[in-house]
């Protein structure tokens, strides 16, 4: 619609002069009426004094007159009085109110208390012969008239000035309002409402036709509401977009808060600025003292201004790669984290702060490093599998000599034993023979001193005495050894018999004692043995098992010792257990090797020279009887390896004493 | 004692009656000199004094000066002679007046008079412009002085005639001051006033010379004092005090 130029018809200025200009004449007719009456009353005052001023003018005379009662000089008095155009008319009462005369014209009785007294004046007369200082007598009462036509007549010219006035007032005042409110309401109104309407607020909602005419006020309100559409639309707009932000900004503010990451807001001064709470819970130190945390734990390692030349050139957002950071907390717990530094940028391109995002990666950290660990013993074993599947080689060897070795053992052992028996059976039968010789001796005195010589002869020849003592010796010699053949044979068998599965009591002491048999060649230069045996029962087991452990136990000791040494093999038995101790003095083992001793393959010793599988092969015999093993070692100082069988295996039904013949042929 | 209390009680009474005493008004429009000289001065209040004294305190006597158109006004019921009819006022006397000048227009005369010398009036005139004084008509074609309110016997009715011009005035004093500035041509004055002037007025007393008084005198009357008659008390007591007053009056003869 047009809004330019409003009709003057319709202007803002013309109706509302048309409601101003009703009250303004209310107005202006109740304020001129006011002067008028203001003008009337103050009239009727100025009348009054009028009449009042002619007192002192006549009071002597009328007093002189009065009291003479000289009516003609009263008469002529009231008559001069009534040449004052103010005055109308002139009353003289007596004192008891009976009129002494008068002159002019008179109100009517009935209408001279309509009249205010302010149109009269009234006044008393006294006796003029009074000597000073006592009090006159009243010897009349004068009233002077007015009336209303001396008042209008005194009004009308004044009236029609002001009326003639308010006219005037009224047609410039008129004039000027159209004028100004032109000039000062309807063009600023116009422009307003022009300015309303196209204020670029979007979705304006489609003009309404305006059929009747408007002035400017209505043009205005009806632009302003379609405005106030046009905002309230766009306010819930804003309201809505607001709500979002909002919970999106509590969301993000939360998800800063509580996640675990630390991040931290950095001014290129090196002020932190901002620091997540995970900070706190991350490091133990209080906001207050991330600076301190920062100058110490992570611009020592990261300076600050290497940090921001390098993300100098980077745009905001751009993180640098993420770099570990190991960080002590304040209780002293060390802590892997994974830092970042990105740019921050706030208003003006030449202000920038560094986001500082660190994750807690300790536990991956640590994981990590356990896996490096367990890489680093596997890569181990697998050498070691490879070392073991030599060994095994080596040891496949072995127990086919061992077989090779149980072979032979086998096919001496008959011999050995015919031997062992025929030797004892032929020192027997020295033994007999040596008899029968004593008994001939003795017959020598006896005997022809020939035959005494050829005797003595022959047994000087032959060294009878010497033959016949040393025929013992060698006899038993002999038996040992047969003996030792027997044992070694023995030994061989019993050690070889491996697959045994059999329990029986067996002695434990011999078991030592063969096996030290079979390895003490090999000892006897490196090692002084003592032995501290204590009364041993015999107690259920695999014996030839056990003596692999016995013998395991002393190449291990002789192994150990450097040079010379020595090995004590204690043995004693508590409660249904038996202990058999073998303990060196020789290198000892670092403690941190102790737990994996009984790992199979572990070995300190060049390749080649140990398998690793002694220790292991050991418990693994010693668990199967129920057994265990333990190691108490300083290094430098020696070792000492305990074992603990039980007496009984409670599987066993066999009873003590049925012992097994042990060199019982292995096929 | 009670027979005692009584007589005192009453001794009590009688001597505090004399605040109870009567006031007489005496009501005299004679107010120039000798009558009256100053306020509150002059024969009238002499007289006062003296009845007052007579009566022992008995009566309180207070001078008013009146015009006589007002003491006519007050005692009108006694001169229309009404006072046996109707109650009229009985606590005044006037003095220096005479029965024949208007106080009875009743039947009868209902005063007590008590004479107290004779007196007259003389004609003024200035000693240039003399007027030799035989009666009334000496004065025609003259201006004559007259007091406001009286009645000049014989020359009112020439006034009226237009015969003589009439000026009136209200003090004796100017009337004789208008002779002696030669405003008027004559005027009739009370004797013992004129007296009173060429005595004790020192304007008058010096100009004196100037002055001319009738030897044949307007009017010869006595001065009477009036009383009502219904005060024969105080007519009783005004005759009683005749020596103190013969005597005062004897100074303005
Ligand atoms: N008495 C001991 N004193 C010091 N170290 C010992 C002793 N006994 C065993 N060890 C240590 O234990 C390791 C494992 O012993 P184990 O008997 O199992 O294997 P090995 O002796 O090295 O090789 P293998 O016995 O197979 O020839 C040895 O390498 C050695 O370091
Ligand atoms: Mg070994």
């Amino acid at each position: 619609m047009e809004t330019g130029n409003t009709p003057v018809t319709y202007s803002i200025g013309l109706k509302l002069l048309k409601h101003v200009f009703g009250m303004y004449c209310i107005a202006a007719i109740c304020i001129t009426l006011f002067q008028a009456w203001d003008d009337y009353d103050s009239s009727k005052n100025r009348i009054a004094l009028r009449i009042a001023e002619q007192q002192p003018l006549v009071q002597d005379g009328l007093e002189n007159a009065v009291w003479h009662l000289d009516s003609e000089l009263v008469d002529s008095l009231l008559k001069g009085l009534l040449t004052q155009a103010a005055i109308t008319g002139v009353r003289v009462y007596d004192v008891d109110g009976s009129v002494l005369a008068e002159s002019g014209q008179m109100p009517q009785s009935g209408s001279e208390h309509r009249l205010s007294n302010q149109l009269q004046h009234n006044f008393s007369l006294y006796d003029p012969n009074t000597e000073a200082g006592l009090s006159a007598d009243k010897i009349a009462e004068v009233v002077f008239y007015s009336n209303n036509d001396v008042l209008i007549r005194e009004v009308k010219g004044s009236l029609i000035v002001l009326l003639l006035a308010a006219l005037v007032k009224t047609a410039i005042l008129w004039s000027l309002f159209i004028y100004f409110g032109r000039k000062l309401l309807s063009s600023p109104l116009n422009v307003l409402t022009s300015k309303v309407k196209s204020l670029p607020l979007d979705k304006s909602p489609e003009n309404q036709a305006v059929t009747r005419p408007m002035n400017e006020l209505e043009i205005l309100e009806f632009a302003i509401e379609e405005m106030q559409h046009k905002l309230d639309e766009t306010l819930q707009q804003l309201h809505n977009a607001n709500d979002k932000l909002s919970s999106m900004n509590t969301h993000l503010s939360r998800a800063v808060e509580q996640s675990p990451s630390i991040s931290a807001i950095i001014s290129h001064a090196g002020e932190i600025i901002y620091c997540s709470p995970s900070f706190e819970l991350q490091t133990g130190y209080d906001k207050d003292q991330a600076g301190t945390f920062f100058a110490r734990q992570v611009f020592t390692k990261f300076p600050l201004e290497q940090v921001s030349r390098d993300l100098n050139h980077s745009h905001p957002g751009d993180a640098s790669d993420a770099r570990e950071l190991q960080i002590r907390t304040l209780s002293g717990t060390k802590r892997f984290l994974s830092v970042t530094f990105s740019r921050v940028q706030i208003g003006s391109a030449s202000v920038t702060n560094l986001l500082f995002t660190a994750n807690d990666i300790t536990a991956i950290k640590l994981m990590s490093q356990r896996l490096e660990k367990t890489n680093q013993e596997q890569e181990k074993i697998i050498d070691q599998l490879v070392n073991a599947k030599g060994m095994l080689l080596e040891s496949e060897k072995m127990a086919s000599l061992g077989q090779l070795a149980a072979g032979v053992a086998h096919e001496i052992n008959n011999p050995i034993g015919y031997i062992a028996s025929n030797s004892s059976a032929l020192q027997d039968y020295v033994k007999e023979l040596t008899l029968l010789l004593d008994s001939y001796q003795s017959l020598e005195e006896e005997l022809s001193e020939q035959a005494a010589d050829q005797i003595r002869t022959l047994k000087q020849q032959i060294d009878y005495d010497f033959i016949r003592n040393d025929i013992h010796n060698l006899m038993d010699d002999t038996r040992e050894g047969i003996r030792r053949i027997t044992d070694i044979v023995k030994d061989l068998l019993t050690y070889s018999r491996s697959g045994e599965k059999e329990y029986c009591y067996q002695d434990i002491h011999q078991g030592l004692e063969s096996t030290l048999n079979m390895v003490w060649n090999e000892l006897k230069y490196k090692l002084d043995l003592k032995r501290e045996y204590g009364d041993l029962p015999e107690i259920s087991c695999m014996i030839s098992q056990l003596n692999q452990v016995f013998m395991n136990m002393l190449v291990n000791a002789g192994h150990a010792v450097e040079g010379n040494g020595t090995l004590v093999i204690r043995t004693r038995q508590q409660g249904d257990e038996v202990c058999i101790q073998f303990a060196d003095d020789g290198v000892g083992i670092e403690p941190e090797n102790i737990p994996k001793l009984f790992d199979p393959f572990f070995t300190t010793k060049p390749v080649g020279s140990g398998t690793g599988l002694g220790l292991s092969v050991s418990a693994g015999i010693i668990k199967e009887h129920n057994g265990r093993i333990e190691v108490a070692s300083t290094p430098g100082q020696g070792s000492c390896f305990s074992i603990w069988l039980p007496v009984h295996q409670v599987r066993e039904n066999a009873p003590p004493g049925s012992r097994e013949i042990v060199d019982e042929p292995v096929s | 004692m009670r027979r005692l209390f009584t007589p005192l009680l009453l001794l009590l009474i009688a001597v505090s009656s004399p605040s109870v005493a009567e006031t007489i008004y005496i009501y005299s429009y004679h107010n120039h000199p000798p009558f009256v000289t100053k306020p509150g001065q002059g024969l009238t209040y002499k007289l006062a004094d003296i009845l007052r004294q007579q009566s022992g305190n008995q009566f309180d006597f207070k001078v008013k000066i009146l015009p006589r158109p007002r003491l006519n006004a007050k005692i009108k019921h006694w001169i229309a002679g009404q006072c046996e009819k109707q109650s009229c006022a009985q606590d005044w006397l006037v003095p220096w007046v005479n029965p024949r000048w208007g106080f009875i227009k009743g039947p009868r005369d209902n005063y007590l008079w008590h004479e107290l010398y004779a007196g007259s009036s003389s004609v003024l005139s200035h000693i240039d412009n003399p007027v030799d004084y035989q009666g009334p008509d000496s004065l025609q074609g003259k201006t004559f002085a007259g007091m406001r309110g009286h009645r000049y016997l014989g020359i009112d009715p020439l006034v009226s005639e237009g015969k003589i011009r009439r000026l009136d005035g209200n003090k004796e004093r100017d009337n004789l001051m208008k002779i002696l500035m030669k405003r008027v041509d004559a005027t009739i004055l009370p004797t013992s006033t004129i007296n009173y002037f060429l005595r004790y007025d020192a304007v008058i007393k010096a100009e004196s010379e100037k002055l001319l008084i009738s030897d044949i005198k307007h009017q010869q009357f006595s001065r009477y004092i009036m009383l009502p008659e219904t005060r024969p008390d105080l007519l009783r007591l005004v005759t009683q005090a005749k020596q103190s007053t013969a005597k005062l009056l004897d100074a303005y003869r």
